[in-house]
Protein backbone atom coordinates (compact mmCIF):
# COMPACT_ATOMS: atom_id res chain seq x y z
CA UNK A 1 0.00 0.00 0.00
CA UNK A 2 3.08 2.29 0.61
CA UNK A 3 4.96 4.26 -1.84
CA UNK A 4 7.97 1.91 -1.02
CA UNK A 5 6.12 -1.34 -2.21
CA UNK A 6 4.19 -0.19 -5.23
CA UNK A 7 5.60 3.13 -6.21
CA UNK A 8 7.63 4.29 -9.25
CA UNK A 9 11.34 3.09 -7.50
CA UNK A 10 10.25 -0.48 -7.94
CA UNK A 11 11.94 -2.85 -10.37
CA UNK A 12 13.29 -3.10 -14.44
CA UNK A 13 10.80 -2.17 -16.72
CA UNK A 14 8.62 -5.26 -17.77
CA UNK A 15 6.48 -3.62 -19.88
CA UNK A 16 7.80 -0.77 -22.21
CA UNK A 17 5.50 1.43 -24.49
CA UNK A 18 7.06 3.37 -27.54
CA UNK A 19 4.90 5.51 -29.67
CA UNK A 20 2.11 3.19 -29.58
CA UNK A 21 -0.57 4.14 -32.23
CA UNK A 22 -4.02 2.72 -32.95
CA UNK A 23 -6.43 3.51 -35.66
CA UNK A 24 -10.16 2.52 -36.30
CA UNK A 25 -10.61 3.54 -40.16
CA UNK A 26 -10.03 7.18 -39.97
CA UNK A 27 -10.37 7.15 -36.07
CA UNK A 28 -6.88 7.31 -34.06
CA UNK A 29 -7.96 5.56 -30.58
CA UNK A 30 -4.30 5.68 -29.68
CA UNK A 31 -2.05 9.01 -30.68
CA UNK A 32 2.05 8.01 -30.16
CA UNK A 33 1.53 6.41 -26.08
CA UNK A 34 4.58 6.10 -24.75
CA UNK A 35 5.26 5.04 -20.74
CA UNK A 36 6.87 2.23 -18.97
CA UNK A 37 6.04 0.11 -15.86
CA UNK A 38 8.11 -1.45 -13.84
CA UNK A 39 8.16 -5.28 -12.12
CA UNK A 40 6.10 -5.09 -8.60
CA UNK A 41 4.18 -1.44 -9.60
CA UNK A 42 0.78 -0.74 -9.60
CA UNK A 43 -0.73 1.10 -12.39
CA UNK A 44 -4.05 2.56 -12.71
CA UNK A 45 -5.68 4.13 -16.05
CA UNK A 46 -8.71 6.54 -15.49
CA UNK A 47 -10.04 9.25 -17.81
CA UNK A 48 -13.18 9.77 -19.91
CA UNK A 49 -14.60 7.01 -21.44
CA UNK A 50 -13.50 6.72 -25.31
CA UNK A 51 -10.33 8.35 -24.26
CA UNK A 52 -8.22 4.37 -24.97
CA UNK A 53 -7.96 3.44 -21.42
CA UNK A 54 -9.41 -0.22 -22.30
CA UNK A 55 -7.63 0.01 -26.31
CA UNK A 56 -4.30 0.37 -24.73
CA UNK A 57 -4.89 -2.21 -22.18
CA UNK A 58 -5.97 -4.84 -24.77
CA UNK A 59 -3.06 -4.20 -27.00
CA UNK A 60 -0.52 -4.88 -24.30
CA UNK A 61 -1.65 -8.80 -24.74
CA UNK A 62 -2.21 -8.64 -28.46
CA UNK A 63 -6.08 -8.96 -28.13
CA UNK A 64 -5.69 -5.17 -30.62
CA UNK A 65 -3.41 -4.84 -33.23
CA UNK A 66 -0.55 -2.42 -33.00
CA UNK A 67 -0.88 0.03 -35.88
CA UNK A 68 2.30 1.99 -35.21
CA UNK A 69 4.94 1.96 -32.52
CA UNK A 70 6.23 -1.26 -30.10
CA UNK A 71 5.04 -2.68 -26.76
CA UNK A 72 7.85 -4.47 -25.36
CA UNK A 73 6.57 -7.07 -22.33
CA UNK A 74 9.26 -9.22 -20.38
CA UNK A 75 11.77 -8.62 -23.54
CA UNK A 76 9.14 -9.85 -26.53
CA UNK A 77 8.74 -7.53 -29.12
CA UNK A 78 4.97 -6.27 -30.29
CA UNK A 79 4.07 -6.23 -32.95
CA UNK A 80 5.23 -9.70 -33.50
CA UNK A 81 4.13 -12.97 -34.25
CA UNK A 82 1.55 -15.23 -33.73
CA UNK A 83 4.26 -17.36 -31.17
CA UNK A 84 5.22 -13.92 -29.64
CA UNK A 85 1.85 -12.99 -29.01
CA UNK A 86 0.88 -16.29 -27.45
CA UNK A 87 3.83 -16.09 -25.35
CA UNK A 88 3.47 -12.51 -24.00
CA UNK A 89 -0.37 -14.08 -23.54
CA UNK A 90 1.23 -16.81 -21.14
CA UNK A 91 2.69 -13.93 -19.03
CA UNK A 92 -0.14 -11.21 -18.89
CA UNK A 93 -3.06 -12.41 -16.99
CA UNK A 94 -6.41 -10.26 -18.06
CA UNK A 95 -9.55 -9.77 -15.85
CA UNK A 96 -12.64 -8.22 -18.10
CA UNK A 97 -15.78 -6.18 -17.23
CA UNK A 98 -17.93 -9.13 -17.98
CA UNK A 99 -16.27 -11.66 -16.09
CA UNK A 100 -15.98 -13.92 -19.12
CA UNK A 101 -15.82 -17.08 -17.39
CA UNK A 102 -16.19 -20.50 -19.52
CA UNK A 103 -20.56 -21.15 -18.43
CA UNK A 104 -19.89 -24.74 -19.64
CA UNK A 105 -16.99 -25.17 -16.98
CA UNK A 106 -17.03 -25.66 -13.58
CA UNK A 107 -14.92 -23.08 -11.64
CA UNK A 108 -12.18 -26.17 -11.42
CA UNK A 109 -12.24 -26.26 -14.73
CA UNK A 110 -12.18 -22.88 -16.04
CA UNK A 111 -8.96 -22.49 -13.37
CA UNK A 112 -7.31 -25.76 -14.50
CA UNK A 113 -8.00 -25.27 -18.47
CA UNK A 114 -5.09 -23.12 -19.16
CA UNK A 115 -2.41 -24.35 -16.90
CA UNK A 116 -3.13 -27.84 -18.44
CA UNK A 117 -3.18 -26.84 -22.01
CA UNK A 118 -1.21 -23.70 -22.16
CA UNK A 119 1.41 -24.57 -19.32
CA UNK A 120 1.50 -28.24 -19.48
CA UNK A 121 1.55 -29.09 -15.74
CA UNK A 122 -0.12 -32.04 -14.61
CA UNK A 123 -3.94 -32.55 -13.83
CA UNK A 124 -2.71 -33.04 -9.44
CA UNK A 125 -0.47 -29.67 -9.63
CA UNK A 126 -3.41 -28.00 -11.85
CA UNK A 127 -6.03 -28.90 -9.12
CA UNK A 128 -3.73 -28.02 -6.13
CA UNK A 129 -3.08 -24.83 -7.29
CA UNK A 130 -7.06 -23.93 -8.66
CA UNK A 131 -7.50 -24.71 -5.03
CA UNK A 132 -4.98 -22.39 -3.41
CA UNK A 133 -5.73 -19.98 -6.13
CA UNK A 134 -9.74 -20.04 -4.60
CA UNK A 135 -8.80 -19.95 -1.38
CA UNK A 136 -6.95 -16.84 -1.81
CA UNK A 137 -9.43 -15.05 -3.46
CA UNK A 138 -12.05 -16.45 -0.78
CA UNK A 139 -14.28 -18.63 -2.92
CA UNK A 140 -12.59 -22.20 -1.92
CA UNK A 141 -16.09 -23.56 -0.90
CA UNK A 142 -17.44 -23.14 -4.39
CA UNK A 143 -14.88 -25.13 -6.85
CA UNK A 144 -17.63 -27.71 -8.04
CA UNK A 145 -20.31 -24.77 -9.30
CA UNK A 146 -20.60 -23.46 -12.36
CA UNK A 147 -20.66 -19.71 -12.79
CA UNK A 148 -24.39 -19.24 -13.23
CA UNK A 149 -24.55 -20.38 -9.61
CA UNK A 150 -22.33 -17.65 -8.22
CA UNK A 151 -23.07 -13.91 -7.86
CA UNK A 152 -21.51 -11.29 -9.87
CA UNK A 153 -18.74 -10.27 -7.15
CA UNK A 154 -18.06 -14.40 -6.95
CA UNK A 155 -17.58 -14.91 -10.79
CA UNK A 156 -15.30 -12.12 -10.91
CA UNK A 157 -13.05 -13.38 -8.24
CA UNK A 158 -12.83 -16.97 -10.24
CA UNK A 159 -11.95 -14.80 -13.01
CA UNK A 160 -8.98 -13.28 -10.96
CA UNK A 161 -8.16 -16.57 -9.94
CA UNK A 162 -8.38 -18.27 -13.42
CA UNK A 163 -5.90 -15.44 -14.70
CA UNK A 164 -3.37 -16.09 -11.87
CA UNK A 165 -3.59 -19.85 -12.10
CA UNK A 166 -1.06 -19.19 -15.27
CA UNK A 167 1.30 -17.74 -12.47
CA UNK A 168 1.73 -14.20 -14.68
CA UNK A 169 4.28 -11.82 -14.37
CA UNK A 170 1.78 -8.82 -14.86
CA UNK A 171 -2.30 -8.67 -13.93
CA UNK A 172 -3.95 -6.38 -16.16
CA UNK A 173 -8.08 -5.42 -15.34
CA UNK A 174 -10.12 -3.88 -17.86
CA UNK A 175 -13.08 -2.13 -15.54
CA UNK A 176 -13.21 -5.51 -13.19
CA UNK A 177 -16.05 -3.54 -10.67
CA UNK A 178 -17.85 -1.98 -13.54
CA UNK A 179 -20.17 -4.59 -14.53
CA UNK A 180 -21.00 -5.60 -10.82
CA UNK A 181 -23.78 -4.67 -7.83
CA UNK A 182 -22.32 -1.81 -5.20
CA UNK A 183 -22.55 -4.50 -2.62
CA UNK A 184 -20.35 -6.75 -4.49
CA UNK A 185 -17.22 -3.97 -5.66
CA UNK A 186 -15.62 -4.43 -2.38
CA UNK A 187 -15.23 -8.22 -2.70
CA UNK A 188 -13.62 -8.01 -5.69
CA UNK A 189 -11.53 -4.84 -4.60
CA UNK A 190 -10.21 -6.81 -1.66
CA UNK A 191 -8.95 -9.22 -3.70
CA UNK A 192 -6.94 -6.60 -5.71
CA UNK A 193 -5.97 -4.57 -3.15
CA UNK A 194 -4.42 -8.08 -1.57
CA UNK A 195 -2.73 -8.93 -4.85
CA UNK A 196 -1.34 -5.55 -5.22
CA UNK A 197 0.26 -6.15 -1.66
CA UNK A 198 1.88 -9.23 -2.87
CA UNK A 199 3.86 -7.18 -5.22
CA UNK A 200 1.95 -8.47 -8.45
CA UNK A 201 2.62 -5.79 -11.57
CA UNK A 202 -0.62 -4.40 -11.87
CA UNK A 203 -2.05 -2.07 -14.61
CA UNK A 204 -6.14 -1.28 -14.11
CA UNK A 205 -8.35 0.24 -15.92
CA UNK A 206 -10.50 1.84 -13.46
CA UNK A 207 -13.29 4.40 -12.29
CA UNK A 208 -12.70 3.25 -8.47
CA UNK A 209 -10.80 6.06 -7.33
CA UNK A 210 -10.60 4.83 -3.92
CA UNK A 211 -8.58 1.62 -5.36
CA UNK A 212 -6.53 4.05 -7.12
CA UNK A 213 -5.62 6.21 -4.08
CA UNK A 214 -5.65 3.20 -2.00
CA UNK A 215 -3.26 0.93 -4.13
CA UNK A 216 -1.63 2.41 -7.01
CA UNK A 217 1.56 3.71 -7.09
CA UNK A 218 0.95 5.88 -10.46
CA UNK A 219 -2.24 7.13 -12.00
CA UNK A 220 -2.55 7.79 -15.74
CA UNK A 221 -4.57 9.88 -16.94
CA UNK A 222 -5.75 9.30 -20.62
CA UNK A 223 -7.92 11.45 -22.62
CA UNK A 224 -7.96 11.85 -26.59
CA UNK A 225 -5.75 8.65 -27.47
CA UNK A 226 -3.15 10.59 -24.91
CA UNK A 227 -1.46 9.97 -21.84
CA UNK A 228 -2.08 13.52 -20.68
CA UNK A 229 -0.82 13.11 -16.60
CA UNK A 230 1.18 10.77 -15.08
CA UNK A 231 1.37 11.46 -11.06
CA UNK A 232 1.07 9.30 -8.23
CA UNK A 233 -2.66 9.27 -6.73
CA UNK A 234 -1.68 12.18 -3.66
CA UNK A 235 -0.21 14.24 -6.37
CA UNK A 236 -2.71 13.59 -8.73
CA UNK A 237 -6.09 13.86 -7.01
CA UNK A 238 -4.71 17.00 -5.02
CA UNK A 239 -3.64 19.32 -7.61
CA UNK A 240 -4.59 19.00 -11.62
CA UNK A 241 -2.14 19.91 -13.81
CA UNK A 242 -4.17 19.65 -16.58
CA UNK A 243 -7.52 21.58 -17.72
CA UNK A 244 -9.39 17.92 -19.02
CA UNK A 245 -8.29 16.48 -15.56
CA UNK A 246 -9.36 18.66 -13.49
CA UNK A 247 -12.67 18.65 -15.64
CA UNK A 248 -12.69 14.67 -14.82
CA UNK A 249 -12.18 14.93 -11.31
CA UNK A 250 -14.74 17.68 -10.75
CA UNK A 251 -17.26 15.09 -11.81
CA UNK A 252 -16.41 12.22 -10.47
CA UNK A 253 -15.15 13.36 -6.89
CA UNK B 1 -46.68 -28.58 -15.89
CA UNK B 2 -48.36 -32.02 -16.60
CA UNK B 3 -51.56 -29.93 -17.32
CA UNK B 4 -50.48 -27.86 -19.72
CA UNK B 5 -48.59 -30.56 -21.35
CA UNK B 6 -51.42 -32.11 -21.43
CA UNK B 7 -53.38 -29.04 -23.07
CA UNK B 8 -50.26 -28.75 -25.91
CA UNK B 9 -50.60 -32.56 -26.20
CA UNK B 10 -54.40 -32.27 -27.08
CA UNK B 11 -54.66 -29.29 -28.75
CA UNK B 12 -51.34 -30.99 -31.12
CA UNK B 13 -53.72 -34.06 -31.45
CA UNK B 14 -56.78 -32.36 -32.57
CA UNK B 15 -55.07 -30.49 -34.96
CA UNK B 16 -53.40 -33.61 -36.29
CA UNK B 17 -56.94 -34.65 -36.54
CA UNK B 18 -58.23 -32.10 -38.05
CA UNK B 19 -55.79 -32.40 -40.88
CA UNK B 20 -56.99 -35.32 -41.47
CA UNK B 21 -60.11 -35.03 -41.23
CA UNK B 22 -59.83 -32.21 -44.20
CA UNK B 23 -57.98 -34.41 -46.22
CA UNK B 24 -60.22 -37.25 -45.86
CA UNK B 25 -63.10 -35.08 -47.18
CA UNK B 26 -61.42 -33.86 -49.82
CA UNK B 27 -59.87 -37.11 -51.23
CA UNK B 28 -64.05 -39.04 -50.35
CA UNK B 29 -65.12 -36.08 -52.71
CA UNK B 30 -63.40 -37.32 -55.36
CA UNK B 31 -62.62 -40.86 -54.62
CA UNK B 32 -62.89 -43.79 -57.01
CA UNK B 33 -65.01 -46.30 -55.24
CA UNK B 34 -64.61 -49.42 -57.37
CA UNK B 35 -60.90 -48.66 -56.91
CA UNK B 36 -60.88 -48.19 -53.30
CA UNK B 37 -62.80 -51.70 -52.31
CA UNK B 38 -59.68 -53.22 -54.88
CA UNK B 39 -57.11 -51.85 -52.52
CA UNK B 40 -54.74 -54.86 -52.16
CA UNK B 41 -51.95 -53.84 -49.45
CA UNK B 42 -50.98 -57.33 -49.71
CA UNK B 43 -48.20 -56.66 -52.40
CA UNK B 44 -46.76 -54.94 -49.20
CA UNK B 45 -46.46 -57.58 -47.63
CA UNK B 46 -45.23 -59.76 -50.22
CA UNK B 47 -42.29 -57.37 -51.51
CA UNK B 48 -41.23 -56.84 -47.46
CA UNK B 49 -37.77 -57.98 -47.79
CA UNK B 50 -36.74 -55.53 -50.95
CA UNK B 51 -38.96 -52.76 -48.96
CA UNK B 52 -36.81 -53.40 -45.76
CA UNK B 53 -33.85 -53.69 -48.02
CA UNK B 54 -34.60 -50.38 -49.75
CA UNK B 55 -35.00 -48.63 -45.81
CA UNK B 56 -31.56 -49.62 -44.94
CA UNK B 57 -30.12 -47.82 -48.08
CA UNK B 58 -32.44 -45.04 -47.06
CA UNK B 59 -31.45 -45.03 -43.08
CA UNK B 60 -28.14 -45.49 -43.90
CA UNK B 61 -28.19 -41.98 -46.70
CA UNK B 62 -29.77 -40.40 -43.85
CA UNK B 63 -26.92 -41.39 -41.19
CA UNK B 64 -24.44 -40.68 -43.43
CA UNK B 65 -25.50 -37.35 -43.96
CA UNK B 66 -25.58 -36.16 -40.25
CA UNK B 67 -22.62 -37.62 -39.70
CA UNK B 68 -20.33 -36.25 -42.61
CA UNK B 69 -22.80 -33.17 -42.62
CA UNK B 70 -21.85 -32.31 -39.13
CA UNK B 71 -18.07 -33.47 -39.41
CA UNK B 72 -16.93 -31.63 -42.28
CA UNK B 73 -19.62 -28.52 -41.92
CA UNK B 74 -17.83 -27.74 -38.29
CA UNK B 75 -14.40 -28.06 -40.04
CA UNK B 76 -15.21 -25.82 -42.62
CA UNK B 77 -17.61 -23.61 -39.92
CA UNK B 78 -14.12 -23.19 -38.80
CA UNK B 79 -12.48 -22.50 -41.71
CA UNK B 80 -15.14 -19.54 -42.21
CA UNK B 81 -13.65 -17.88 -39.09
CA UNK B 82 -10.15 -17.76 -40.12
CA UNK B 83 -7.98 -14.75 -40.18
CA UNK B 84 -7.13 -16.41 -43.52
CA UNK B 85 -9.32 -15.08 -46.16
CA UNK B 86 -8.80 -17.31 -49.39
CA UNK B 87 -9.78 -19.95 -47.06
CA UNK B 88 -12.50 -18.23 -46.26
CA UNK B 89 -13.80 -17.69 -50.15
CA UNK B 90 -13.20 -21.33 -50.25
CA UNK B 91 -15.76 -21.92 -47.49
CA UNK B 92 -17.98 -19.41 -48.85
CA UNK B 93 -18.20 -20.46 -52.68
CA UNK B 94 -18.37 -24.05 -51.57
CA UNK B 95 -21.13 -23.53 -49.73
CA UNK B 96 -23.35 -21.23 -51.92
CA UNK B 97 -22.32 -23.58 -54.73
CA UNK B 98 -23.87 -26.11 -52.85
CA UNK B 99 -26.73 -25.01 -51.34
CA UNK B 100 -27.57 -22.80 -54.58
CA UNK B 101 -28.30 -25.74 -57.28
CA UNK B 102 -30.93 -28.73 -57.02
CA UNK B 103 -29.51 -32.16 -55.45
CA UNK B 104 -30.53 -34.09 -58.23
CA UNK B 105 -27.95 -31.61 -60.46
CA UNK B 106 -25.29 -32.61 -58.42
CA UNK B 107 -25.97 -35.99 -58.11
CA UNK B 108 -25.86 -36.67 -61.72
CA UNK B 109 -23.09 -34.26 -62.59
CA UNK B 110 -21.51 -36.50 -59.88
CA UNK B 111 -22.16 -39.85 -60.84
CA UNK B 112 -21.75 -38.95 -65.05
CA UNK B 113 -19.89 -35.52 -65.25
CA UNK B 114 -16.85 -35.96 -62.81
CA UNK B 115 -15.73 -39.45 -63.94
CA UNK B 116 -15.16 -37.84 -66.88
CA UNK B 117 -12.99 -35.26 -64.92
CA UNK B 118 -11.63 -38.10 -62.69
CA UNK B 119 -11.04 -40.72 -64.44
CA UNK B 120 -12.62 -43.26 -61.58
CA UNK B 121 -16.04 -44.53 -62.20
CA UNK B 122 -18.19 -44.69 -58.87
CA UNK B 123 -21.24 -46.96 -57.83
CA UNK B 124 -24.56 -45.27 -58.17
CA UNK B 125 -24.71 -45.66 -54.33
CA UNK B 126 -21.64 -44.19 -53.81
CA UNK B 127 -22.02 -41.55 -55.85
CA UNK B 128 -25.54 -40.89 -54.19
CA UNK B 129 -23.65 -41.22 -50.51
CA UNK B 130 -20.52 -38.45 -52.06
CA UNK B 131 -23.76 -36.01 -53.36
CA UNK B 132 -25.57 -36.33 -49.81
CA UNK B 133 -22.55 -36.01 -47.97
CA UNK B 134 -21.57 -32.69 -49.91
CA UNK B 135 -24.77 -31.24 -49.48
CA UNK B 136 -25.16 -31.91 -45.85
CA UNK B 137 -21.49 -30.49 -45.01
CA UNK B 138 -22.58 -27.24 -46.81
CA UNK B 139 -26.11 -26.47 -45.24
CA UNK B 140 -24.26 -27.94 -41.93
CA UNK B 141 -21.39 -25.29 -42.31
CA UNK B 142 -24.08 -22.85 -41.97
CA UNK B 143 -25.73 -24.25 -38.97
CA UNK B 144 -22.32 -24.69 -37.11
CA UNK B 145 -21.02 -21.14 -38.13
CA UNK B 146 -24.30 -19.06 -36.82
CA UNK B 147 -23.46 -21.33 -33.78
CA UNK B 148 -19.98 -20.55 -33.56
CA UNK B 149 -20.78 -16.94 -33.79
CA UNK B 150 -23.61 -17.28 -30.77
CA UNK B 151 -20.91 -18.22 -28.65
CA UNK B 152 -20.21 -14.86 -26.63
CA UNK B 153 -17.22 -12.67 -27.76
CA UNK B 154 -16.18 -12.52 -23.93
CA UNK B 155 -15.68 -16.25 -23.79
CA UNK B 156 -13.66 -16.73 -26.68
CA UNK B 157 -11.31 -13.25 -25.65
CA UNK B 158 -10.49 -15.02 -22.68
CA UNK B 159 -9.47 -17.88 -24.45
CA UNK B 160 -6.85 -15.90 -26.36
CA UNK B 161 -6.03 -13.68 -23.29
CA UNK B 162 -5.48 -16.74 -21.23
CA UNK B 163 -2.93 -17.84 -23.91
CA UNK B 164 -4.83 -21.37 -24.96
CA UNK B 165 -3.60 -23.57 -27.95
CA UNK B 166 -5.78 -23.00 -31.34
CA UNK B 167 -6.97 -26.74 -30.70
CA UNK B 168 -8.14 -26.37 -26.72
CA UNK B 169 -9.81 -23.19 -27.79
CA UNK B 170 -12.31 -24.55 -30.83
CA UNK B 171 -12.38 -27.79 -28.67
CA UNK B 172 -12.97 -26.94 -25.18
CA UNK B 173 -14.73 -23.33 -25.31
CA UNK B 174 -15.82 -22.66 -28.74
CA UNK B 175 -17.49 -25.89 -29.61
CA UNK B 176 -19.80 -27.25 -26.83
CA UNK B 177 -21.92 -24.23 -26.30
CA UNK B 178 -22.03 -23.62 -30.04
CA UNK B 179 -22.75 -27.17 -30.68
CA UNK B 180 -25.42 -27.04 -28.04
CA UNK B 181 -27.19 -23.95 -29.19
CA UNK B 182 -27.56 -26.00 -32.90
CA UNK B 183 -28.42 -29.31 -31.78
CA UNK B 184 -32.17 -28.73 -32.73
CA UNK B 185 -31.26 -26.93 -35.89
CA UNK B 186 -28.81 -29.97 -36.87
CA UNK B 187 -31.65 -32.69 -36.47
CA UNK B 188 -34.48 -30.66 -38.31
CA UNK B 189 -31.59 -30.15 -41.34
CA UNK B 190 -31.22 -33.74 -40.69
CA UNK B 191 -35.13 -34.67 -41.24
CA UNK B 192 -34.80 -32.94 -44.44
CA UNK B 193 -32.24 -35.32 -45.91
CA UNK B 194 -33.81 -38.37 -44.46
CA UNK B 195 -36.72 -36.97 -47.35
CA UNK B 196 -33.83 -35.92 -49.65
CA UNK B 197 -32.86 -39.72 -49.88
CA UNK B 198 -36.01 -40.23 -51.88
CA UNK B 199 -34.15 -37.51 -54.88
CA UNK B 200 -31.25 -39.54 -54.26
CA UNK B 201 -33.18 -43.12 -54.85
CA UNK B 202 -34.92 -41.97 -58.10
CA UNK B 203 -32.05 -39.53 -59.68
CA UNK B 204 -29.34 -42.85 -59.44
CA UNK B 205 -31.48 -46.08 -58.48
CA UNK B 206 -29.62 -46.78 -55.25
CA UNK B 207 -32.53 -49.05 -54.39
CA UNK B 208 -32.96 -46.98 -51.08
CA UNK B 209 -36.99 -47.09 -49.79
CA UNK B 210 -39.01 -44.95 -52.17
CA UNK B 211 -37.61 -46.94 -55.09
CA UNK B 212 -38.34 -50.21 -53.88
CA UNK B 213 -41.71 -49.17 -53.18
CA UNK B 214 -41.79 -48.35 -56.80
CA UNK B 215 -40.52 -51.60 -58.18
CA UNK B 216 -43.39 -52.97 -56.62
CA UNK B 217 -45.46 -50.60 -58.13
CA UNK B 218 -43.92 -51.52 -61.57
CA UNK B 219 -43.85 -55.31 -60.84
CA UNK B 220 -47.78 -55.36 -59.93
CA UNK B 221 -48.99 -52.53 -62.08
CA UNK B 222 -50.76 -51.14 -58.96
CA UNK B 223 -49.86 -47.44 -57.88
CA UNK B 224 -52.17 -46.48 -55.36
CA UNK B 225 -50.83 -48.66 -52.78
CA UNK B 226 -47.29 -48.67 -52.48
CA UNK B 227 -46.87 -44.62 -53.03
CA UNK B 228 -49.55 -44.55 -50.29
CA UNK B 229 -47.38 -47.08 -48.13
CA UNK B 230 -44.24 -44.97 -49.10
CA UNK B 231 -46.06 -41.71 -48.12
CA UNK B 232 -47.32 -42.57 -44.94
CA UNK B 233 -43.68 -44.05 -44.28
CA UNK B 234 -41.89 -40.78 -44.76
CA UNK B 235 -45.07 -39.00 -42.74
CA UNK B 236 -44.98 -41.10 -39.31
CA UNK B 237 -41.48 -41.14 -39.19
CA UNK B 238 -40.46 -37.30 -40.53
CA UNK B 239 -43.14 -36.56 -37.76
CA UNK B 240 -42.20 -38.70 -35.16
CA UNK B 241 -38.22 -37.37 -35.37
CA UNK B 242 -39.89 -33.62 -35.06
CA UNK B 243 -41.68 -34.26 -32.31
CA UNK B 244 -38.56 -35.52 -30.54
CA UNK B 245 -36.81 -32.78 -31.68
CA UNK B 246 -38.89 -30.05 -29.84
CA UNK B 247 -38.69 -32.07 -27.18
CA UNK B 248 -34.87 -31.89 -27.08
CA UNK B 249 -34.83 -28.04 -28.05
CA UNK B 250 -37.60 -27.44 -24.59
CA UNK B 251 -35.35 -29.66 -22.42
CA UNK B 252 -31.60 -28.01 -23.87
CA UNK B 253 -33.29 -24.44 -23.17
CA UNK B 254 -34.82 -25.03 -19.66
CA UNK B 255 -31.04 -26.76 -18.89
CA UNK B 256 -29.94 -23.11 -20.17
CA UNK B 257 -27.64 -21.17 -17.63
Amino acid sequence: MSETANGTNGGDPIIRCRGVVKRFDDFTALDAVSTEVRTGEVVCIVGPSGGGKSTFLRMINGLEGIDGGEIVVDGIHLPGSKKDIQRVRREVGMVFQSFNLFMHMSVRENLILAPMTARKIGRAAADERAERLLERVGIGDQIDKYPSQLSGGQQQRVAIARALAMEPKVMLFDEPTSALDPEMIKEVLDVMVELAESGMTMLCVTHEMSFAREAAGRVLFMADGQILVDAPPARFFSEAEDERQASFLSKIL
Amino acid sequence: MTRAGTMAGLANRWGFHAVLLALGALMLANLNWPLVQSFEFVFIWEYRIALLKGFGITLLLTVEAGVVGVVFGTLFAIGSQSAYSPLRWLVGAYVEVFRNTPLLVQLLWIHFALPLVTGINTTALVSGIIGIGLQAAAYYTEIMRAGIQAVPRGQVEAAHALGLPAWTRWTRVVLPPAIRTVIPALLNQNISFFKATAIVGLGLLVGDFFTAALRVSNDTFHFLEPLTFAAAVYLVLGWQAGRWTLRLERRLSRGER
